[in-house]
């Protein structure tokens, strides 16, 4: 399932001395129209840390992953994403961060039904600024063991392929912050352990940090590092 | 993936309601393509042969008839005048030139036109074989008569009453001998059999060599009716005259010495003489206006037929916006700019136009091309599928269109809120 040979590789995922944190939140206090889901959080996550972030349904989680995108501003304090502060930034700036640094899984694979896999990477890398990387995408795709579907279209696939397929996507840009919402949730045992594993392994090989947030008890034990959202997402 | 090759994936996906879109757009284009080919060109022969005639004098009537009669040979002559007349003319020092011109006869739905030679030089008409009619009863055809009717060198042939060709009273104790045919002009020249004016004279009971001043032709002038029930067979080998009327003649081509004479001298024959003047300018104007109105209508039509295939793409591209929200969301997610999403929108419109553009265009000339084969086959008319002025704005009021039909989708698809659309809001 895995191929090394072309696998882009960062040695060091240690957080080096003096070097600013993937992520940090001060007094971050963030909603949509109405009262705060999240109130006055702090939380700091060094480079290539993983984290679990866990709570019961409607704390925040998902929130917290849109602030973390930059979907959503703080309304209180600051967030700040690889030492950028994303409100601080105009719109399309914001977009191309994003596409640039970080990349996103969701409970939903969300793969654009007109594209096959591989255009589905190509198109995913093209929008990060990146070149097309053919090989890369096709190392990809073998890493992650749905190399066989690479012309396939989305509605062929199943869900168990399609999420490998979304992972695929996200590994593809190599991000530096890689977000995952949920990403086994509609799954199997079998494809979600799968997944999960994937996840933290392509992470790890990355040297990206992982956020996933999560109520899925079978893929709690892989994650040594827990935010654990309560009401208004006090931890 | 540039936004040119998804915006294709995205086309290719949904390639029915595309074919349909790009199809309605097409037929609408090729509408209005069409019809701008057919008024230039219907324009431009009819120009050409009105800007030949400075003036047209006939007898009193119609002016539009007088110069569609006499200029374009589809409308029955508005009358005769005395002969004599044309010494007022020609004596005019405003007139540069004055071709006589006597009609009433045609042979197979072509026009027998009684005139001087030189009327072949206002239309730069050369002889393709034999020569020009010199002798009483010589003919010379046109190229699409001479075609159509079949008949060449030596030929001999006898004129109907009219146009012919309806089986009418015929003259046949007046054969005409073809002695030249010419070679195609693409005018009116090419739709013609031309005689002498004498010979068409003499074939309707009028002396050529009459020169009796103090005879009174009023009775004549306004005559239309006399050539129908004249036994011409009396005429054929009378060497005395006294039994046939004074010449008259249908109408009188002008070339004018000074463009002064275009204000004056239509007002003074107007005012002063027995004729009336026209002007085939003015009135090709004069009909381009009554025309006009119809071609307006079609081209209303074929404008509503376009505004209704740019609804149908508007329609589309909404829906389409509809089903694709999740992979709009799903780019902004992956680094896609507002604008990227915006112009993507566009982008897919632009190439559905596009296609319809070129496909209705293509449509249009296509048709004008095979409609020029069969018209040139069947009656030697010319018609050109080259592009018409208009084609050009055309083709940039069908992009704006569909850039306009593309304007709300894309609005909406920059902003798209992706945080609801991925949580399946």
């Amino acid at each position: 399932m895995t191929d090394d040979s072309q696998a882009p590789r960062r040695a060091e995922t240690a957080p080096l001395p003096g070097e600013v944190p993937a992520i940090e939140l001060v007094a971050t206090t963030v909603g949509y129209d109405g009262p705060p889901v999240l109130e006055a959080l702090d939380w700091r996550v060094e480079r290539g840390e993983h984290w679990l972030v866990i709570g019961p349904s409607g704390v925040g989680k998902s929130t917290l992953l849109h602030l973390l995108a930059g979907f959503l501003t703080p309304a209180k304090g600051t967030a700040k994403v690889l030492g950028t502060e994303l409100a601080t930034l105009p719109p399309p700036a914001r977009d191309r961060f994003r596409g640039g640094n970080m990349a996103i899984v969701f409970q939903r694979q969300h793969l654009v039904q007109a594209l096959n896999v591989t255009q589905n990477l190509g198109l995913a890398r093209r929008l990060a600024g990146l070149d097309p990387g053919p090989e890369v995408i096709g190392a990809t795709l073998r890493r992650l063991g749905v190399d066989a579907f690479a012309r396939t279209r989305p509605a062929a696939l199943s869900v168990g392929e399609a999420q490998r397929v979304a992972l695929a996507r996200a590994l593809v840009v190599e991000p530096k912050i890689l977000l995952a919402d949920e990403p086994t949730a509609s799954l199997d045992d079998r494809n979600a352990d799968t997944v999960a594993e994937l996840l933290t392994q392509e992470a790890e090989r990355l040297g990206s940090t992982l956020v996933m947030t999560t109520h899925d008890a079978r893929v709690r034990e892989r994650f040594a590092r827990r935010l654990v959202l309560g009401d208004r997402g006090r931890s | 993936m540039s936004i040119w090759s998804l915006a294709w994936a995205w086309i290719r996906f949904r390639p029915l309601g595309a074919a349909l879109n790009v199809a309605m757009l097409a037929l609408g284009t090729a509408t209005i393509a069409l019809l701008l080919m057919a008024s230039q060109q219907f324009e431009q022969r009819l120009s050409a042969d009105a800007d030949a005639v400075d003036m047209v004098v006939g007898a009193k009537g119609s002016p539009m008839q007088l110069v569609l009669s006499t200029v374009f040979h589809v409308d029955a002559p508005v009358g005769n005048v005395p002969a004599e007349e044309a010494r007022f003319l020609e004596q005019h020092a405003m007139v540069e030139e004055v071709i006589p011109m006597a009609l009433g006869d045609g042979f197979r739905g072509y026009r027998i036109v009684g005139t001087d030679t030189s009327y072949l030089d206002l239309y730069g008409a050369e002889v393709a074989e034999g020569r020009l009619w010199d002798e009483p009863l010589e003919a010379v055809f046109g190229a699409v008569a001479a075609t159509q009717t079949g008949l060449g060198l030596g030929d001999r042939f006898v004129g109907e009453h009219g146009l012919g060709g309806a089986g009418g009273p015929t003259h046949d104790d007046f054969p005409y001998d073809v002695v030249g045919l010419l070679a195609p002009t693409g005018s009116v020249v090419d739709r013609l059999v031309f005689t002498s004016v004498a010979t068409v004279q003499l074939v309707h009971g009028m002396d050529p060599d009459h020169d009796h001043d103090d005879e009174d032709h009023a009775d004549h002038a306004d005559d239309e009716d006399h050539a129908d029930d004249e036994d011409h067979a009396d005429h054929a080998d009378d060497e005395d005259h006294a039994d046939l009327r004074p010449p008259e003649i249908t109408a009188f081509l002008v070339d004018f010495s000074t463009p002064m004479a275009a204000v004056a001298l239509p007002r003074e024959i107007n005012q002063s003489t027995v004729m009336q003047a026209a002007r085939p300018a003015y009135e090709i104007r004069r009909l381009f206006r009554l025309v006009g109105y119809g071609a307006d209508v079609v081209r209303a039509f074929a404008v509503i037929l376009v505004i209704g295939a740019v609804l149908g793409l508007f329609t589309a591209l909404f829906q389409a916006l509809e089903e694709r929200r999740a992979d709009l969301a799903v780019m902004r997610v992956l680094g896609a700019t507002q604008l990227r999403l915006f112009w993507q929108i566009v982008a897919e419109s632009l190439i559905l136009t596009v296609a319809g553009t070129v496909l209705g265009l293509a449509l249009a000339h296509g048709v004008a091309w095979a409609a020029g084969l069969w018209l040139w086959e069947h009656n030697q008319i010319l018609v050109s599928f080259a592009w018409a002025d208009g084609e050009i704005v055309l083709v940039l009021a069908v992009l704006g269109l569909g850039i306009l039909a593309a304007l709300p989708s894309a609005v909406r698809a920059a902003r798209i809120d992706i945080p609801r659309v991925l949580s399946g809001g």
